[in-house]
């Protein structure tokens, strides 16, 4: 199924959760939306499945207006951050209640539902735990729980909120490859949540960064990270180092360096230069800028080096690769550097 | 990879207060808290429609009743109403009520605090026994209650003898005495024992759950900087449960002055001797004539409007100091 | 440092906040002197009288229709109420509308006022010529001095303990369950009543509990509106009150006893039902 949002809005009173979003989702594909709290991420999400009217704009799911759509209409699989499993329901009764509240035609004999329930329940590896009670399983467990639930009624599309938020890093890390299994094995379109920006690189077939209730940029994980559009992406996915710089003559002068805007642009004004500490690159005397080494340390296969540039006084972090054949730099020692990809932004 | 996540280790139970909100979550909560969201609501015929039924019910069922006392009060006009309030009997039904309101309370208000303090910041086995003991007289019908004193205390009670002959004994060297119970029943002392039994539990209940709730950290940080037991007692303690406090007094004292089957029991109906206002209401609206329906309600109106006050107090007190209250209000 | 205080353990750690012998002492004192050893007083009293006594007692014509009618009227004013109390719930907890402070502060009414205030006014009420009895005396319905009349006593009298109780728990119910039953298919008359309902049942249990345990004994409220017919209409604890004056306190004592046993009965009933509700769900 594609999800096509155009011209989304949604205020609460004051506060302006989503300004004019406009979002295609693929047939298949694993989308995350990212962002920090506040951004909006969540009330999109939850716009689709129909569980925030909009203010403005409109849903399709398929090409079919969704705002005519109920929530129980639209078949949406949707996973809650605090999974939302029925205390009082066990496992069995809790993956079989989208597939026993229908009516009439709709409704499937008994002998197929508890079919479906068990094959649920491997695949998402609880079988033999149908009769327990969500307090009596742990925390990935549950999620997984919620999951089978979902897919029970064969949704169009599956919704995560923050589905691995409330786990411990080590099941964070196995649920996230799990699921990625489980959605090229499904070939369901799905799309999560996250403020997690490691989770959503790994993850996710395309990443939308919002901020503020807009999309800052849609594209792969490696777009996003490699070619961020903003200011904004470059700070939230990865490290950056922000320097102050100026137009003049159509190339970008940073604290003393001359360099080419990035894809041929120009412009004029004062403006920021942003490079990740990864392109940083140390050079040969007479390149780049001269910087007075602050203090450097090892972090594994790395080198995070921290240094002042002479020209403007500026800190920047650097990251270099490590091991025997790396030269090792000492507090005070003098070294060049210079950027070898960036972003320049109005300052 | 199966294996890895099964050998998940359980996950301490979600708190969902460790997750704190976001502006935007708060912004969305309290939207949603003045607007309704569309299929995961009732219609909103149906809910205007319980609200009619739910609302109509509590004003046609609660409300009436109590209008109408007043309304009945005051149907034989304010003279009628002054002088039914004024009468020598009345007037000793008012002044035995207080008296009794003023005995019982004290003393279960003593005790409740020493109940509450004892289980609430202290350890021991048997605790959830004796708080069920505690909640006893909450089970009981008020009748019983009065009954198991008359037992006691009544002429053929086994206590009987202590009243009506005394007990004699004779120490060496000092002579013959003679212990003799006051007449209980049909008297104010057994007023006064089978309403401090039926109220018992009140206030110990409003502080329990409270105290338990703040813990013990602040009289121990109290100790620790060198204030005795008393001191820790009166400075630490009891200020972090006035509002409690005076909630539960509230609800004693109206309990107190409206007990009605307990007293009835062991009173003996005399009037201007041990007749309290419930007693004195039941005696008017029994006697036949017509002013003394009338009366009746003039007098029920008293304790009617201590009602009210008793609710008005309570709404304000939960209103201005809800936090300071009890987390869970159980009856 | 750690295994010495936990080889002294509990009885060092009473040690630490002063005043617990006086408190305990003074606690179990009280409660001996006021509670137990009256209700003991009852038990031995009706003990004396041994088992076939008191069942010659409890099976009196008169007894027994009392115990039957006590019982009986408190039952179906329990269950009235958990219907009504939990609609009331319902109703303060998820809507909003105009007065919902003042309304809310209603419910408490019937719990503030004496009972036999409310006794004469409920009499006054539902009488032959009372504002609400004069118009059920239109449509041939007798209800001050029956049965009716004495259950509708006892539903003022219990409301507030089912709606006090269900308040908080239904409060509780987060909304992201409802929400997961709508994506997953369900009407909103099955949302409430196959999700949310069942997360209350403990709650309005508990509630129904205990306002049938107050309706049984409930003697002021009652017996203005009982019209106190023996064999009819008259209440269990009226009976007590009669054989008391009679000084026949062997009678008293058995009817009491039969109250207090079924009551406690009752209640430990609700409260294991309740733990094997509340054990699975949460």
């Amino acid at each position: 199924m594609t999800i096509r949002i155009e011209n989304l809005s949604k205020r609460y009173g004051d506060f302006v959760a989503l300004d004019d979003i406009s979002l295609n989702v693929r047939e298949g594909e694993l989308l995350a939306l990212l962002g920090p709290s506040g951004s909006g991420k969540t009330t999109l999400l939850r716009a689709i499945a129909g569980l925030e009217p909009a203010d403005a704009g409109r849903v399709l799911l398929t090409g079919e207006d969704a705002s005519q759509l109920s929530v129980q209409a639209r078949r949406v699989g949707f996973v809650f951050q605090h999974y939302a499993l029925f205390r009082h329901m066990n496992i069995r009764e809790n993956i079989a209640f989208g597939l026993r509240v229908r009516r009439g035609e709709a409704r499937w004999p008994e002998a197929r539902i508890r079919e479906r329930v068990s094959e649920l329940l491997s695949l998402v590896q609880l079988e033999g735990l149908e009769s327990r009670y969500p307090s009596q399983l742990s925390g990935g467990q549950r999620q997984r729980v919620a999951l089978a639930r979902a897919l029970a009624i064969e949704p169009r599309v599956l919704l995560l909120d923050e589905p691995f938020g409330a786990l411990d890093a080590q099941v964070r890390r196995d649920l996230r490859r799990w699921l990625r299994e489980l959605h090229d094995r499904t070939g369901l379109t799905t799309v999560f949540v996250t403020h997690d920006q490691e989770e959503a690189l790994e993850l996710a077939d395309r990443v939308a960064i919002l901020n503020q209730g807009r999309i800052e940029q849609l594209g792969t994980p490696a777009e996003t990270y490699d070619q961020p559009a903003s200011p904004f992406v470059y700070s939230f996915v990865g490290a950056v180092n922000r320097l102050p710089g100026e137009w003049r003559d159509g190339r970008v002068q940073v604290a003393g360096l001359d360099l080419a805007g990035p894809a041929g642009d120009s412009g004029s004004g004062s403006v920021e230069l942003y490079v990740r500490p990864e392109h940083l690159q140390l050079t040969q005397a007479g390149e780049g800028w001269t910087a007075t080494v602050l203090g450097s340390q090892r972090s594994g296969p790395r080198q995070r080096l921290w240094a002042r540039l002479h020209n403007g006084d500026a800190e920047v972090e650097v990251e270099l690769p490590a091991g025997p054949a790396a030269p090792v730099h000492i507090a005070g020692a003098e070294v060049r550097l210079a950027p070898v990809q960036y972003g320049v932004f109005p300052g | 990879m199966s294996e890895a996540i099964s050998a998940v280790i359980a996950f301490p139970s979600e708190n969902p207060q460790l997750y704190t909100q976001s502006a935007s979550e708060n912004a969305r909560d309290s939207f949603h808290k003045r607007r309704a969201i569309a299929s995961t609501t009732e219609p909103r015929w149906i809910q205007v429609l319980l609200i009619a039924v739910a609302l109509l019910f509590l004003l046609g069922f609660l409300l009436l009743p109590l209008v109408l006392v007043f309304v009945e009060a005051l149907s034989g006009g304010v003279q009628a109403f002054v002088s039914a309030i004024t009468e020598a009997d009345a007037l000793a039904a008012i002044r035995l009520t207080l008296l009794v309101t003023a005995i019982v309370v004290p003393l279960n208000l003593v005790f409740g605090i020493a109940a509450a303090w004892v289980v609430s910041k202290h350890e021991f086995c048997g605790k959830r026994l004796l708080v069920s003991l505690i909640d006893l007289p909450f089970a009981v019908s008020p009748v019983v209650a009065g009954l198991v004193f008359v037992l006691i205390f009544g002429a053929q009670g086994w206590a009987w003898p202590l009243i009506n002959e005394g007990w004699h004994f004779a120490l060496p060297w000092l002579g013959e005495f003679t212990l003799q119970l006051p007449k209980i029943i049909f008297s104010t002392p057994g007023i006064v024992l089978a309403t401090t039994f039926v109220t018992f539990p009140f206030i110990a209940r409003e502080l329990m759950p409270l105290m338990e709730q703040q813990g013990t950290d602040e009289e121990l940080a109290a100790l620790s900087l060198g204030a005795s037991g008393w001191q820790t007692f009166w400075r630490v303690t009891l200020p972090n449960i006035r509002w409690a406090l005076l909630y539960g007094v509230l609800l004693c004292s109206a309990r107190a002055m409206g007990e009605f089957g307990a007293v009835s029991v062991v009173s003996g109906h005399i009037r201007g001797r041990t007749n309290t206002l419930p007693l004195h209401v039941e005696i008017l609206y029994n006697d036949i004539g017509q002013s003394s329906y009338g009366a009746a309600f003039a007098v029920a109106s008293l304790l009617a409007l201590s009602a009210l006050v008793t609710l008005i107090l309570k709404a304000y007190l939960e209103w201005r100091h809800g936090e300071s209250l009890a987390a869970n209000h159980r009856h | 440092m750690a295994a010495e205080s936990a080889s002294i353990g509990r009885f060092r750690r009473r040690r630490v906040l002063p005043g617990f012998g006086l408190s305990l002492g003074y606690t179990l004192a009280w409660l001996g002197l006021i509670v137990l050893i009256p209700l003991a007083g009852l038990f031995v009293k009706a003990g004396g009288l041994g088992w076939q006594g008191l069942w010659n007692i409890w099976t009196e014509p008169r007894v027994l229709s009392a115990l039957k009618l006590s019982f009986g009227t408190a039952l179906a004013a329990a269950a009235f109420n958990a219907l009504m109390g939990t609609l009331v719930a319902w109703v303060f907890v998820r809507y909003r509308f105009p007065g919902k402070r003042i309304f809310d502060a209603m419910i408490d009414l019937p719990f503030a006022l004496p009972t036999a205030v409310a006794g004469i006014a409920l009499t006054s009420l539902y009488g032959p010529s009372g504002w609400i009895g004069r118009w059920f005396e239109a449509i041939g319905v007798k209800v001050a001095y029956t049965p009716l009349g004495i259950t509708i006593a006892l539903i003022f009298v219990g409301l507030p303990f089912v709606v006090r109780v269900v308040q908080p728990v239904l409060a509780e119910v987060e909304r992201e369950l409802e929400e997961a039953s709508a994506t997953l298919g369900a009407d909103r008359w099955q949302t409430v009543t196959r999700v949310v309902l069942p997360a209350l049942w403990p709650a309005i249990l508990a509630g129904f509990g205990l306002a049938f345990a107050r309706g049984v004994g409930e003697y002021g409220s009652v017996i203005f509106i009982a019209g106190n017919l023996p064999g009819f209409t008259e209440i269990a604890p009226l009976l007590i009150t009669f054989r008391l004056d009679e000084y026949d306190y062997a009678s008293a004592t058995a009817i009491a006893l039969a109250m207090l046993l079924l009551s406690f009965l009752t209640l430990f009933a609700i409260n294991t039902l309740q733990s094997k509700l509340t054990r699975r769900g949460r």
